[in-house]
């Protein structure tokens, strides 16, 4: 059993900082492009509200194809990470970015409906009374839709926590370094220590679940 | 006072609707009413003014300053306009306390933080319109008239050169439309602050009418002398249908 608990620890660790870094920075982009996109019409907005959707329903080997070739040593961006001392690919930094992309729509639809649902007239009254559209945003806005944007940010907790395509693609592999959960289950499987996989079969279901649930409740008792 | 020269087009196909008036109310006005029926203008003249709709074309100046004008491509944001707007429902902030509320044009990104001067300035307001014993509840759990109370302690907080209300007494039950129209006249008088104020009752425009604005189907009239006319009728009902059928003759009833 003690052997069992050495062995998960180190990818319950990689995934909780992975999945946790991930929901922080994909929180702050969604959000921003949600509300900007719900408050705006056309067709560049419907394209972008789309586009920000995408990663939905794209495989995550894809998602991780796209970013090798932008982040990748040879990628667009390559030249200009190294440059900055930014290694993004088989680093578990490059498990963040991976898994931010592919949480992103999660947030973003759920803070969307919920920024959706704020009363104009609130944000109007907030801008005659002088409150700049960051202040309008950070006061009125974000508060009034914060049940919607939270239970979001607590799905893509939860989804960051399983990400296996996209982070294999990406960082790939490496035990004790960029191997998460997910990962760690498949090297398992892959290996025959079946016992092994299990185990950390079962220790990602319990995890996900807390975390639904505690999401759950902390939304109840807010209500309260 | 204003001076509003607004052309604006909304909507499309069976729902188009072209709002073109010229309006100029002089200084010496103080107070002027808007009226007509529901869907002829007067909230989206009252937005423009805001800053809150834009215009298609046109000018609008509040006490010689000018807000927004096509031809010198003038477009002030609502934010530097100085106006004190009251929506119809009041727009109070739900998640923010009575005194959080009347605070807000003055606080910062963290409105349950008011510094002492402010939050000695906000309860002074509170007090004036007998308010202060509801400083820490919220809006949902206080009566029509308090959150009226509460919307125009916010609106004076914000130093306004002008007050906008948008049927600030549709909401209230009649004694308590008679009780706030005084607490308002009083409120106004006391700041000496120009004010619009849209209604559908006719006691309003006697109560505030100054300058009586008609409003029809898109188009809009001044009647500068309506307490002269007034006068002469037993109601201000039966005036107002003159002067509207007079304004407006090709308008069906």
């Amino acid at each position: 059993m003690l052997e069992f608990l050495r062995e998960i620890q180190s990818p319950l660790w990689i995934s909780l900082k992975v999945a946790l870094s991930a929901t922080i920075v994909s929180s702050v982009f969604s959000v921003l492009c949600a509300y900007f996109l719900s408050r705006r019409s056309g067709p560049m907005p419907a394209l972008l509200d789309s586009l920000c959707a995408l990663p939905l329903v794209l495989p995550p080997t894809v998602l991780g194809y796209y970013l090798i070739l932008l982040v990748g040593r040879r990628g667009l961006m390559g030249p200009w990470l190294r440059e900055m001392g930014i290694n993004l690919i088989f680093s578990w930094q490059g498990a963040v970015v991976a898994a931010a992309l592919v949480v992103f729509p999660l947030v973003y639809k759920s803070a969307r409906a919920a920024l959706e649902q704020v009363d104009p007239q609130l944000e109007n009254a907030a801008r005659t009374l002088g409150a700049s559209n960051f202040r309008v945003f950070i006061t009125v806005s974000l508060p009034l839709a914060w049940r919607g944007v939270f239970a979001g940010v607590m799905l893509a907790f939860a989804r960051g926590m399983g990400e296996f395509g996209a982070t294999l693609m990406v960082a790939g592999d490496i035990p004790g370094k960029t191997q998460t959960l997910a990962l760690a289950i498949y090297a398992a499987f892959q290996a025959g220590a079946d016992n092994l996989a299990l185990v950390l079969v079962i220790a990602t279901s319990l995890i996900c679940v807390a975390i639904l649930i505690g999401a759950e409740i902390l939304i109840k008792l807010a209500k309260a | 006072m204003l001076k509003a020269v607004i052309r604006k087009t909304c909507g499309g196909g069976g729902s188009r609707f072209t709002l073109d008036i010229a309006l100029e109310l002089p200084a010496a006005i103080r107070r002027a009413v808007f009226f007509g029926p529901s869907g002829s203008g007067k909230t989206l003249t009252m937005q423009c003014v805001a800053g809150l709709a834009m215009p298609d074309k046109g000018e609008i100046s509040v006490e010689d300053r000018v807000f927004y004008s096509s031809r010198q491509k003038i477009c002030l944001k609502p934010q530097v306009r100085s106006v004190g707007y009251m929506a119809q429902d009041y727009a109070l902030f739900p998640h923010l306390t009575v005194l959080q509320n009347v605070a807000y044009p003055r606080t910062g990104l963290f409105c349950a933080h008011i510094p002492a001067s402010e939050k000695k300035r906000a309860r002074e307001l509170l007090a004036n319109f007998g308010i202060l014993d509801l400083q820490r509840r919220k809006p949902g759990a206080i009566s029509g008239g308090q959150k009226q109370r509460t919307a125009l302690a916010r609106a004076a907080n914000s130093s306004p050169r002008i007050l906008l209300l948008d049927e600030p007494f549709s909401a209230l039950d009649p004694l308590l439309r008679e009780r706030m129209r005084r607490e308002i006249l009083a409120f106004l008088n006391e700041l000496n602050l120009p004010a619009i104020i849209i209604t559908h009752d006719p006691d309003d425009v006697d109560a505030f009418a100054g300058a009586l604005v008609l409003f029809n189907q898109g188009r809009a009239v001044v009647s500068r002398d309506y307490q002269e006319i007034r006068e002469g009728y037993p109601s201000a009902a039966a005036c107002l249908r003159d002067l509207e059928a007079e304004a407006f003759p090709d308008a069906a009833e």
